[in-house]
């Protein structure tokens, strides 16, 4: 898999620039041809085969829009284009494929049953310039981690005029300025200590093993949301709005709301494209009808629930991966929802009984640490590479304390864990701030300029300094 | 577009002055006299200690003794003195500092008549740590800037490390090295006060805090030794040879039955340096195996009383070499 033009590196920073300045110098008209080419050179980096492939599936998925558009057999014509793409992506999982698997296939793969979807629904028309259609799926921002997005939303974006905006463009630089902390300082840095548990999980046990993986979680959430942070920056200064795909996930108060805010766009599409397809289906349909008659509104409810969530949860275990690491742990989230989901009758009793101490900061808190706990637990399915690692490390995790281990572990990585300190701190602020809907950018706009630029050029100072002299690994999520 | 020029111009210049901002920063903490000197009480600093020993006018010719950090665990200078009766002086700290650097040391500070010795052991690190190198000659600028020049590429990859391992002194490294110490009840021997005037270890290293049960675990074997090291070492013999230096090898100390290898494998290993290096090696390696009591925290550091029994070892045998030696001349 050749990565030549990751958003950390130089290679970026000169071709987000170019890029820029072309787009508002051309006139406004040709603005999305600007951002066509500059999708085309940008995926162009990751390989000529991985191009060819992206430019193929693009084909494909645009001829099968226009044909379920206009054909009469519309439920034959999405059957089928289904059935490819999904075959498709099935291929390209399997062990012997892996190695010519193209960069963020299984990304623009679902975006392209998106649209697929929603011409065969008639929400939206199908595309017929296929230049237009191809600047949406290959829109350099998202095409290798998402997020997803929604046609009808972001084609009236892309194909607009977009004036010059520099409020949009200083938030924009916030943005990407926020994920390179996120991926350059604390994921990358996160990923140098933790590493060496897992591959070597017999030497480690207790707290050494759930210190590594608290971590672990921090860097899952750093790398990631921190792609997203210079996705959805890098688009703000081109004067286009991609969803947000992270919400402060470990503030969750539970399962459920923990995969409301975490990958946002991946459960949205599940939730418009299996989970509700499903609850509509002829057997949810049955057992709903049977449930009814016998008068039991539990059962009526929560039964075709269980049955669309395990579809989602079994498939985004298989989207993942073809590997039982992924879709253990994937099993393991929508066991943990449905299990609440069950039990939701049980709940709301316990908490009528005291609903002002249910309702507590107290209580609150509890559920959150409660949540994070559980995420925690789940990545000990995810994180390694094979079951038996994962095996391995939960037995050693409980088969002793370990705190001098840990407090020499700690030891041994403590300049990384100094660099990291500050930017977690700086991380959980503005998490904080986040999940109160205050917006960090709109605050500074208001303080002192002078004071602005010194925060914006020591911020630019921490980042170049704490960075050190790692090369930056890739983003976790590019090997999906 | 004046908007765009005018965001693309703010964009450049917080740009410039984040550059400046990180040259002054890098300027105030380790390049100019000014900045504060955090590893006042490294360890690694007595290599500075062990520098202008060597480096005085008015030294006599002595027997050197250099490697790393079984050096200053493993050397008595007291003992080996009256063993050989002439000054003896150490040169190491730890395996990082790289033998290349100590080897440029010698170049610089080795007179005729001295005798030097290197320990060969398991670690012959041929690339220097550039930041534990900056750290111990921090407070001597002429040195530190010399050692920089002389490695002109690598100051730019390392300049980053070395801002934040100086933050990180500066602001919490003592703290979290006593908690260390506290937690671990490890008598604290890696600071500069270890260490007397000329850098040899006179801190008091009682007992052992190693496991005590030895089983055969770890291996001594040709293949494993840097080449680059070896070869640095035999020019550096030939350099010693034309300037009037003798130049011998010793082994390293091993803890009795910690080595999987048998008499006979030991046998080729002590060939197969002899025949690679040029300077002589007095004796094999299982003449330096010391019961595992006689470590201290490592299995290359002794206590204090292994420390005289290694030196009594070397010295004795390093004293029989230069009487044989100066019988065959």
């Amino acid at each position: 898999m050749r990565i030549e033009m990751t958003f950390t590196t130089m290679a970026f920073a000169i071709f987000m620039a170019i890029t820029f300045v072309l787009y508002y110098l051309v006139p406004k008209k040709l603005q999305w041809i600007v951002l066509l080419l500059a999708n085309g050179y940008f995926y162009y980096q990751t390989g000529l085969n991985s191009a060819l492939f992206l430019l193929g599936t693009i084909l494909v998925s645009y001829l099968a829009g226009i044909l379920i558009e206009r054909t009469g057999q519309k439920r034959w014509a999405i059957a089928v284009t289904l059935i490819l793409f999904v075959a498709l992506l099935g291929i390209m999982r399997m062990p012997f494929a892996s190695f010519i698997m193209p960069l963020g296939l299984s990304f623009y793969t679902l975006q392209c049953i998106g649209y697929c979807i929603e011409v065969y629904r008639q929400t939206t028309p199908a595309e017929k310039n296929p230049a237009k259609y191809a600047l949406f799926i290959s829109f350099f921002p998202h095409v290798l981690q998402g997020p997803f997005a929604d046609y009808n939303e972001l084609k009236k974006q892309l194909y607009s005029e977009h004036p010059f905006d520099y409020e949009r463009c200083v938030k924009g630089c916030y943005r990407v300025a926020l994920g390179l902390m996120k991926k350059l300082i604390i994921a990358d840095r996160i990923g140098y200590v933790i590493d060496t548990v897992y591959e070597n999980p017999t030497d480690y046990f207790g707290m050494t093993i759930f210190l590594v993986m608290v971590l672990y979680a921090i860097q899952l959430y750093t790398d990631f949301s921190g792609f997203m942070d210079m996705a959805l920056g890098c688009a703000s200064m081109l004067g286009i709005t991609l969803r947000e795909n992270f919400n402060v996930p470990y503030l969750s108060k539970s399962m459920a709301e923990f995969w409301r805010r975490w990958h946002i766009s991946l459960g949205l599409w599940f939730k418009n494209y299996v989970f509700y397809p499903v609850q509509r289906s002829q057997l949810c349909t049955k057992i709903r009808k049977d449930m009814k008659k016998k008068k039991n509104r539990y059962g009526m409810n929560v039964l075709p629930t269980v049955i669309s969530l395990t579809a989602v949860w079994t498939l985004i275990g298989l989207w993942h991966g073809f590997d039982w690491n992924y879709l253990c742990y994937d099993w393991f989230c929508g066991l943990i929802i449905i299990i609440s989901e069950l039990l939701k009758p049980l709940y709301d009793r316990i908490n009528h009984m005291n609903p002002r101490f249910a309702s507590s900061r107290f209580m609150d808190a509890l559920r959150t640490i409660r949540t994070f706990l559980l995420v925690v637990f789940s990545f000990l399915l995810f994180r390694p590479d094979t079951m038996e690692t994962s095996i391995i490390l939960f037995r050693n995790l409980f088969s002793q304390i370990g705190f001098y281990a840990m407090a020499e572990f700690i030891y041994w990585h403590i300049y990384d864990l100094f660099l990291i300190a500050l930017p977690l701190v700086i991380l959980l602020i503005v998490d904080v701030l986040a999940y109160k809907k205050i917006d960090v950018m709109d605050k500074m706009r208001k303080w002192n300029p002078l004071l602005r630029y010194i925060i914006y050029i020591a911020g630019l100072l921490l980042l170049y300094i704490t960075r050190g002299d790692m090369a930056s690994g890739g983003f976790a999520y590019y090997v999906f | 577009m004046k908007k765009l020029f005018l965001f693309i111009v703010k964009l450049i210049l917080v740009m410039v002055l984040t550059i400046g901002a990180y040259q002054l920063t890098f300027w105030y903490l380790w390049d100019a006299q000014a900045g504060p000197d955090a590893y006042e009480n490294a360890y690694q600093k007595a290599l500075l200690l062990q520098y202008h020993a060597l480096e005085s006018e008015e030294r006599s010719p002595e027997v050197i003794v250099f490697g790393s950090s079984y050096v200053p665990f493993g050397i008595d200078t007291k003992v080996m003195e009256e063993e050989l009766g002439r000054p003896v002086q150490i040169l190491g700290v730890e395996a990082s500092i790289g033998i290349p650097f100590l080897v440029d040391v010698l170049y610089d500070t080795a007179k005729p008549g001295d005798t030097i010795v290197y320990m060969l052991g398991k670690s012959n690190w041929y690339n220097e740590d550039f930041m534990v190198i900056s750290a111990a000659l921090e407070s001597d600028k002429t040195l530190l800037h010399q050692y920089w020049d002389s490695r002109d590429d690598t100051l730019l990859g390392y300049q980053n490390k070395m801002i934040w391992r100086k933050l990180y002194t500066l602001t919490c490294g003592r703290m979290i090295e006593s908690i260390r110490s506290d937690i671990s009840k490890k008598e604290q021997v890696y600071e500069l006060s270890s260490f007397d005037e000329n850098g040899n270890m006179i801190v008091n290293r009682q007992g052992t805090l190693i496991s005590t049960d030895v089983s055969p675990s770890d291996t001594l074997n040709f293949s494993d030794m840097e080449v680059e090291t070896l070869d640095m070492l035999n020019e550096f013999y030939d350099w010693c040879e034309d300037n009037d230096i003798t130049f011998v090898i010793a082994y390293s100390m091993y803890i009795d039955g910690s080595l999987v290898e048998t008499e006979e494998s030991l046998a080729v290993y002590h060939e197969q340096m002899t025949d690679y290096m040029n300077a002589d090696i007095l004796l094999t390696p299982q003449d330096y195996f010391l019961p595992v009591d006689d470590f201290y925290n490592h299995s290359c550091h002794l206590n204090s009383e292994g420390a005289r029994a290694y030196s009594a070892i070397l010295g004795e045998a390093l004293n029989q070499y230069l009487d044989e030696k100066s019988d065959t001349e």
